[in-house]
C-alpha cells in the first residue's frame, strides 16, 4: 500500500515572462537594504533652516533629499525607480522616531524601552528567510532585526539620530502625552503589550487610498502653475477664517517645492537612463533605455499620453508618497479603473496589445513586491509580518452604481496569475451586480494559492462610509467610490474627472480622499484585558500592577463583563488621550504634503492633512485583537463559573496561574495550542494537582466555541459587537470626529498572545490567538463551513470599518471547473448574508509543515496571513504556526 | 406544522459537501446500513446504534473511564450509556451518533440555506439513509414542501419495492452503488444478495423513463482493486445500463482515506496489508474502465470530476 505522504499541489499555474522572472530572480536574491541618503539630505536642510514656518521648512527638506536620490535602473526593467538607490531599500526617519534601531546599549533605546515603545519588539518574531537581515554578518550590519546596513554608513545612521533626540515626533509627542492624567499606567500598557503600538510616530500615514488624478490631468508643470497660481491669489487673505486662513499662502509655497523636489528626482532618473543608453551595446536594451529616458523626460513635465506613461507616474507617484513619511498600506485603489481610459485608447489606436499590458502588469508586481518600510521590530515583524500591504482593489461599481469592472481589471488578475507575488494584493469589492466572468477570474486566482484576491463586501463598506462620514457630507455616489486602503481598511475615496489626449470623454475616476485609517488606538489585546479582569489589575506575566485594583468579587457574570467593559474603556480613554496628542505634534511639524497635494481638496482649499484639507476626516479608530479568544473565554466562564458552577473563580485562576500543568509555548518553540507538552510530575508539581489542572483544563475545552452556530456563543459575540461599535463613537480624534472600531488582527495576534496567560476558553499561555476577527479559533469550528459562516454574521458587520474571516482550504476541495463555481457560490452566501470580508488560503496542510521543514525549498511559497500574502519564509514562527493549525476544509 | 417527534440517528452533519449533488450541499449521514462492505470508508455508520471512537494518541491513560464505566467492561461494544465519554478529560474518546428530530434537521437546513447558491440543497447519505425509511420520508416530504432540493446517496437495499419507489418519488437526485453484478460476489464483498438491490434500480429507472420523479439517477461503482474490477464486472455492468437505458456513471478509485477510522473503532481493516498498485497504475485503470463505458455511449465521470 502506497502510504508515502503525498503534499497536492495548487490546481492553477501562471508562468511569468522570461523579463519578469529575470527580475523576480534578482529579488529573491536581494535582501532589504538601509541607506542613509534620504535622511542625511532631509536633516541638514532641516536643521538650517531654523525658525522657518513648519510646512515650508519641512516641504524645503524633502525637496533637498528628493533631488539628491541617486538614481539606479536594472537592466531589463521597463517601469523604473524605486524608492532608494537599492533594488530592495528603505530608510529611516528618524523625525518620526529614532531609539528603536539605536544599539542596545544605547541610552535612547533604554529611555525607549521604559515607556514601552519598544515592548512590542521584543515579543515579535521576524521570519528569519528570504530577504531579511535577522542577524549581522560580514559588513552589513542587522538593524531593527529585518534591515541590513553597510557597517561603514552605521556611524552616519547613529549620528542622524542624535540630531533628532528630543526633536522626534516620538520624544515630543512623549513630552506631552506626559501631561495626560494617569500617563503612567499608559506606560504600563504599553510595556504588558496590552495595547500594541503608539500610532503617532510608528506608521502615521497609510491604510488609505492615494489619488493619482491630478498629476494625470495636468502633470507637475500644470500643478505647478496651479500652486503659484493660488499662492498670487491668497497671498494676505484671511478669507473669513482667522485661525489658519492666512497659512494658505505658505502652504502653496510648501506644495510648489515638493513638486519641484519629486520632478527633479524624475529627471536624475531620465538622466541615468540617457547615461545607460550610451554605454549600452546591445541593440534591443539601448532602445528601452531610449524610451524610459523619453517616458521620464515627459512625464517630469506633462501629463502622460500612453498606458505606459501613466502606469510609470502611477508608480513614481506611489513610491513618492512613501518616501515623505512612515507608511504602511498605501493601497492603489481602483487603478485598473484609473488607467482604463489610456488602456483604451492605446488599444483602439494600436498602440500596445494584451500581452504588452500583461507584461508591464507583472513588472509593476515586482515593483511593488520590492517597497520595503523601514520601521521597528515589532512594526514590520509584528504587524506587518514584512509586507507593506499595496493593496489594489477590484470591481466594485461606478458612479451610477453600474458593474465597474473591466477587461484591463481581468489583465490585473491574470497578472498576479502569472507572477504571484505578495504585492500588489487584490481586494475585489464583491457585488452582486458583478459579472460572473470575472468573478469566476478571481475564484481561478485564489486557486493559485496566493490569496488574492480577499472578497470584501460593497454594500456593507458604503453602510458603513454613509454613516461614518455623515457629518462629512458624504452621499451615495461618493460612497461608491470607496477601495480597500491597506490590508482591509474600507476608506472614503471620491470620483475625479479625467480627460485625456483628443478623447472628448469624460472619465470619471476614483481615487482616495480621506486621511489615513488604521490610526488612532492600535491593537487593543481583549484577552489581556480579560487577564487583567481576572486578577484585578496584574499582568500575569510581569506581575506588575497595570491598572488599579478593581476590588469587585466577580460574583456573577453580569458583574464580570460589566468590570471587563470598565476596564477596556480605561484602556481605550487613556490611549486616545495620549494618541492624539502624538498625532497632533506629527501635524504641527510632520504633516504630509506631496500625499496631501494628491487629495482632494487640499489644492483647491489651500489647506494640508493637518488643517482638515482632505474631504473626509473621521478615519481614526480603535483596534482590537484576539475577539474570539475573549468571547470563547466569555462563554467558558459563564458556563462553567455562572450557569453550570463546574468551578469555582480561584480553581480556574490558580489553573491559569499555573498554565493548567503545561510548559510554556516558548521553551518548546511551538505556538499552536496542538503541540503543546504537559508538565511531568518530576518537575515540582504533585500527581493530584497535575489531574486537578487536568479536569479544569478539559472543562475549558469543552465549553462552547464560536463558530458552530451556537446561540449560547454567537448571543455573547452579537451583545460584545454591539457594545464595542456602539462605544467607540463615545470618543473623539484629535479633528474633532467620533471614532469607530476596526477588526483585523493583521500578524499582532502572535505577539499578543505570546504575553498573555492561559485564557478560560482553554488556549494556553504564550499561543497565538485566533486569526482575524471571526476566524474560529484552530480546530474549534466543528461544524463546517457554513456554520462558522452563520456565527460569523450574527450581528452587524457595517457598523465597524471591517471584520475579517479567513478559510483554508484544501486544493481538492475546490478541484475543477465546478469547483471554482461552488467556491463562488460559498462567497456569495456570505456576502448576501452580510459578511464584510471572505479570503482563502488554498494549500495542503502537509506542504506548509514541509515547508516549515525544508525552508530551503520554498522560497516561492506564498501564504494568505491576515489582509496580506507573503512570502512563507519571511514570517515569523508564531504566525506560521497558527497558519498551520487552521482547520482545513477539505474534500467531504 | 405538523412534525412528527420521531428522532434519526445520524452520525455527522456536513456542511460544504461539494461532491454529493449539485451546488454546495449539508449531507446528513444516517446511522445503520444492511450492507457491510469490506472497504466502507465510514465504519462509524455501518451499525444502527451510537459508536465510540477511541484516540490512543489523545489518551494519557488516566483510566477516568473506568472509573466512571457502568458495566465495567462487560458487553463494553454494545454500551449505549456511554458514561466513559463523559468522564474522559482529554477528548480520547468520542461519541459517534446522536439523536435528531425533523425540527433539529429542518433548522440546520434553513441556517445552511444562504451558502448552497442556487443549485445545492442537501443530500442524505450514511450508513444507509433508507434504514431509517420513516424518518427519511418525513424529512424528504418537509423538504419538497420548503422548496429544498434532496438528494440521496443509497445502495437502494430496500425490501419492499413500492416503499422504495415510494421514498424515491420524493428524491430530486439519486447516487446509487452498485459493487457487483455477480450475486455471490457481492454477498462476499457486502454479505447481502444484489437481488433486490438491482431489482429496484430496474424499477427505478422504468419510473424514471416514465418521468415519474428522480429524473435524475446516477450509478456508481467503486472500483475495488482484485474484488470487482476484473472485465466481467465491467461487461456485466454495461449490459444492465443498457438493458435499463441508465445512461450514466461515476466510477470511483479505490482510496483508503476511511482506514484510520478502523483504528479508533477498534476495528479491523480487512485492507490494511494489502498490496495495491500505485497511484498512477489506478489512474490508468480508471481511465480504461472509463473507455469501456464510453464505447457504449454511457456517460463516465472518475471520482469527484462529477457532472456537476
Amino acid at each position: 500500500m502506497h502510504n508515502e505522504l503525498k503534499l497536492f499541489p495548487r490546481e492553477i499555474k501562471g508562468q511569468m515572462s522570461e523579463r519578469t522572472q529575470k527580475l523576480l530572480k534578482i529579488y529573491y536574491q536581494t535582501l532589504s537594504s538601509v541607506d542613509n541618503e534620504f535622511p542625511y539630505w532631509y536633516s541638514r536642510k532641516y536643521f538650517e533652516l531654523d525658525n522657518e514656518v513648519a510646512a515650508v521648512r519641512r516641504a524645503q527638506a524633502l525637496k533637498e533629499a528628493f533631488s539628491h536620490l541617486t538614481a539606479v535602473i536594472f537592466p531589463g526593467e521597463l517601469i523604473v525607480m524605486q524608492k532608494t538607490m537599492h533594488y530592495r531599500g528603505s530608510f529611516a526617519m528618524p523625525w518620526l522616531s529614532e531609539g528603536y534601531f539605536m544599539s542596545k546599549e544605547d541610552e535612547f533605546y533604554q529611555a525607549s524601552l521604559k515607556r514601552g515603545s519598544t515592548s512590542a519588539d521584543q515579543h515579535s518574531k521576524m521570519g528569519s528567510g528570504g530577504g531579511n537581515v535577522t542577524k549581522s554578518f560580514g559588513k552589513v550590519v542587522s538593524i531593527a532585526g529585518k534591515f541590513g546596513i553597510r557597517e561603514e554608513e552605521m556611524p552616519a545612521l547613529l549620528e542622524l539620530a542624535r540630531m533628532w533626540y528630543g526633536k522626534s515626533v516620538d520624544d515630543l509627542g512623549n513630552k506631552y502625552e506626559k501631561m495626560v492624567p494617569g500617563y503612567d499606567c499608559k506606560e504600563k500598557i504599553m510595556r504588558s503589550l496590552v495595547c500594541m503600538f503608539d500610532s503617532g510616530y510608528t506608521l502615521p500615514q497609510g491604510r488609505e487610498v492615494i489619488n493619482y488624478y491630478y498629476p494625470l490631468q495636468y502633470g507637475f508643470d500644470g500643478l505647478i502653475k496651479i500652486a503659484s497660481d493660488k499662492m498670487s491669489e491668497v497671498a494676505g487673505f484671511a478669507n473669513g477664517d482667522g485661525m489658519v486662513g492666512m497659512n494658505r499662502l505658505y502652504n502653496y509655497q510648501a506644495i510648489k517645492l515638493v513638486l519641484e523636489g519629486v520632478q527633479a528626482w524624475i529627471l536624475n532618473y531620465a538622466k541615468e537612463a540617457k547615461r545607460l543608453e550610451h554605454i549600452e551595446n546591445d541593440l534591443d536594451q539601448k532602445q528601452e533605455y531610449q524610451e524610459i529616458y523619453e517616458n521620464l523626460q515627459w512625464i517630469a513635465y506633462h501629463p502622460p499620453r500612453s498606458f505606459k506613461e501613466a502606469l510609470q507616474l502611477c508608480w513614481t507617484l506611489h513610491i513618492a508618497v512613501l518616501n515623505e513619511d512612515a507608511i504602511s498600506g498605501l493601497s492603489l485603489g481602483r487603478l485598473g479603473q484609473v488607467l482604463y481610459p489610456y488602456y483604451e485608447n492605446d488599444l483602439r489606436n494600436g498602440k500596445i496589445i494584451e500581452e504588452q499590458v500583461i507584461e508591464l502588469l507583472e513588472l509593476q508586481r515586482l515593483k511593488f513586491t520590492c517597497v520595503d518600510c523601514f520601521a521597528s521590530m515589532g512594526v514590520v515583524g509584528g504587524v506587518l509580518s514584512g509586507n507593506t500591504f499595496n493593496n489594489l482593489s477590484i470591481g466594485g461599481t461606478d458612479k451610477d452604481g453600474r458593474d465597474a469592472s473591466n477587461t484591463l481589471e481581468m489583465l490585473m488578475l491574470e497578472a498576479g496569475i502569472r507572477c504571484p507575488t505578495p504585492q500588489p494584493t487584490l481586494s475585489l469589492l464583491y457585488d452582486d451586480k458583478l459579472d460572473d466572468e470575472f468573478l469566476l477570474k478571481a475564484v481561478q486566482s485564489v486557486k493559485t494559492g496566493t490569496g488574492y484576491p480577499a472578497f470584501m463586501n460593497n454594500r456593507v463598506a458604503m453602510e458603513f462610509l454613509l454613516e461614518q462620514y455623515r457629518n462629512e457630507n458624504m452621499n451615495i455616489e461618493e460612497a461608491r467610490a470607496w477601495s480597500i486602503g491597506g490590508c482591509l481598511e474600507t476608506s472614503p475615496c471620491s470620483w475625479m474627472p479625467l480627460k485625456i489626449n483628443s478623447d472628448p470623454k469624460t472619465y470619471y475616476i476614483p481615487g482616495g480622499s480621506g486621511q489615513p485609517t488604521s490610526v488612532g488606538v492600535h491593537f487593543v489585546s481583549l484577552p489581556k484585558v480579560l487577564e487583567l479582569v481576572l486578577f484585578d489589575g496584574v499582568d500575569q506575566r510581569t506581575s506588575e500592577s497595570v491598572l488599579e485594583k478593581h476590588n469587585r468579587k466577580l460574583n456573577s457574570y453580569d458583574e464580570l463583563l460589566a468590570t471587563f467593559k470598565d476596564y477596556f474603556s480605561k484602556i481605550v480613554e487613556l490611549l486616545v488621550r495620549c494618541n492624539n496628542i502624538q498625532h497632533d505634534i506629527w501635524r504641527k511639524n510632520n504633516m504630509a504634503i506631496f500625499n496631501s497635494l494628491l487629495k482632494p481638496d487640499c489644492l483647491s482649499k489651500g489647506h494640508l492633512i493637518n488643517e482638515l484639507g482632505y474631504r473626509y476626516n473621521a478615519t481614526f479608530n480603535i483596534e482590537t485583537t484576539g475577539t474570539i479568544n475573549l468571547i470563547n473565554s466569555l462563554a467558558s466562564l459563564k458556563k462553567n463559573i455562572y450557569d453550570e458552577k463546574r468551578m469555582t473563580l480561584d480553581e480556574l485562576k490558580w489553573a491559569i496561574k499555573n498554565n493548567c500543568g503545561y510548559k510554556t509555548a516558548e521553551s518548546i518553540n511551538s505556538y499552536s495550542l496542538m503541540d503543546q507538552v504537559k508538565i511531568a510530575d518530576t518537575e515540582g508539581v504533585t500527581r493530584r494537582e497535575l489531574e486537578h489542572f487536568e479536569e479544569i483544563h478539559s472543562l475549558l475545552m469543552k465549553a462552547p466555541k464560536y463558530g458552530n452556530s451556537e446561540e449560547y456563543v454567537d448571543s455573547i459575540l452579537k451583545d460584545w459587537e454591539d457594545w464595542f461599535t456602539g462605544m467607540c463613537r463615545n470618543y473623539q480624534s484629535l479633528y474633532g470626529h467620533p471614532l469607530y472600531a476596526c477588526q483585523i488582527s493583521v500578524s499582532t495576534h502572535g505577539a499578543m498572545g505570546a504575553v498573555t496567560s492561559a485564557t478560560p476558553d482553554g488556549r494556553l499561555a504564550g499561543t497565538t490567538f485566533a486569526d482575524g476577527s471571526l476566524s474560529a479559533y484552530p480546530g474549534t469550528d466543528k461544524n463546517g463551513p457554513f456554520a462558522l459562516m452563520n456565527s460569523a454574521t450574527c450581528f452587524d458587520h457595517s457598523r465597524s470599518q471591517n471584520t475579517q474571516l479567513n478559510f483554508k482550504l484544501h486544493p481538492m476541495a475546490i478541484a475543477g471547473n465546478s469547483g471554482s463555481k461552488k467556491l463562488l457560490e460559498l462567497i456569495r452566501g456570505y456576502m448576501r448574508r452580510g459578511g464584510f470580508h471572505l479570503q482563502f488560503n488554498v494549500v495542503d496542510t502537509n506542504m506548509l509543515k514541509d515547508a516549515q521543514k525544508h525552508p530551503e525549498n520554498y522560497r516561492d511559497l506564498l501564504v494568505r496571513v491576515a489582509g496580506f500574502t507573503q512570502y512563507w519564509v519571511e514570517i515569523g514562527k508564531n504566525i506560521q504556526d497558527e497558519v498551520i493549525a487552521r482547520t482545513e476544509y477539505g474534500e467531504m | 406544522m405538523s412534525m412528527s417527534e420521531d428522532l434519526a440517528l445520524i452520525f455527522d452533519v456536513q456542511g460544504y459537501s461539494v461532491h454529493d449533488g449539485p451546488g454546495l450541499r449539508t449531507t446528513i449521514f444516517f446511522s445503520g446500513c444492511p450492507l457491510s462492505c469490506l472497504w466502507c470508508s465510514n465504519p462509524e455508520g455501518m451499525l444502527f446504534k451510537k459508536r465510540i471512537m477511541y484516540n490512543a494518541l489523545h489518551c494519557k491513560l488516566c483510566l477516568k473511564c473506568n472509573e466512571r464505566c457502568i458495566l465495567l467492561e462487560k458487553n463494553c461494544k454494545d454500551c449505549q450509556l456511554l458514561s466513559c465519554v463523559e468522564a474522559c478529560p482529554h477528548q480520547a474518546l468520542r461519541v459517534c451518533g446522536k439523536h435528531y428530530s425533523i425540527n433539529d434537521l429542518m433548522r440546520i437546513f434553513r441556517r445552511d440555506r444562504p451558502f448552497w447558491g442556487a443549485e445545492g440543497g442537501v443530500t442524505f447519505s450514511g450508513g444507509e439513509p433508507l434504514l431509517q425509511e420513516k424518518f427519511l420520508h418525513q424529512i424528504l416530504t418537509e423538504c419538497n414542501k420548503t422548496h429544498i432540493h434532496t438528494a440521496i446517496e443509497t445502495s437502494a437495499y430496500m425490501e419492499n419495492c413500492d416503499d422504495f419507489l415510494d421514498i424515491m418519488e420524493h428524491v430530486d437526485f439519486a447516487f446509487i452503488d452498485v459493487k457487483a453484478m455477480n450475486e455471490e460476489k457481492h454477498r462476499k464483498l457486502t454479505s447481502v444478495s444484489n437481488k433486490i438491490i438491482l431489482r429496484n434500480i430496474r424499477d427505478l429507472a422504468r419510473c424514471q423513463k416514465e418521468k415519474i420523479r428522480s429524473e435524475k439517477l446516477v450509478l456508481r461503482y467503486p472500483v475495488i482493486p482484485g474484488m470487482n474490477d476484473d472485465d466481467q464486472n465491467v461487461e456485466a455492468l454495461i449490459d444492465f445500463m443498457q438493458e435499463t437505458e441508465l445512461k450514466v456513471i461515476n466510477i470511483l478509485p479505490f482510496h483508503s482515506m476511511g482506514s484510520s477510522k478502523y483504528d479508533l473503532l477498534n476495528l479491523n481493516y480487512e485492507f490494511k496489508d494489502l498490496l495495491f498498485p500505485s497511484i498512477e497504475e489506478r489512474a490508468g485503470q480508471m481511465a480504461n474502465i472509463a473507455e469501456k463505458f464510453a464505447a457504449k455511449k454511457i456517460q463516465c465521470f472518475i471520482g469527484s470530476e462529477t457532472l456537476f
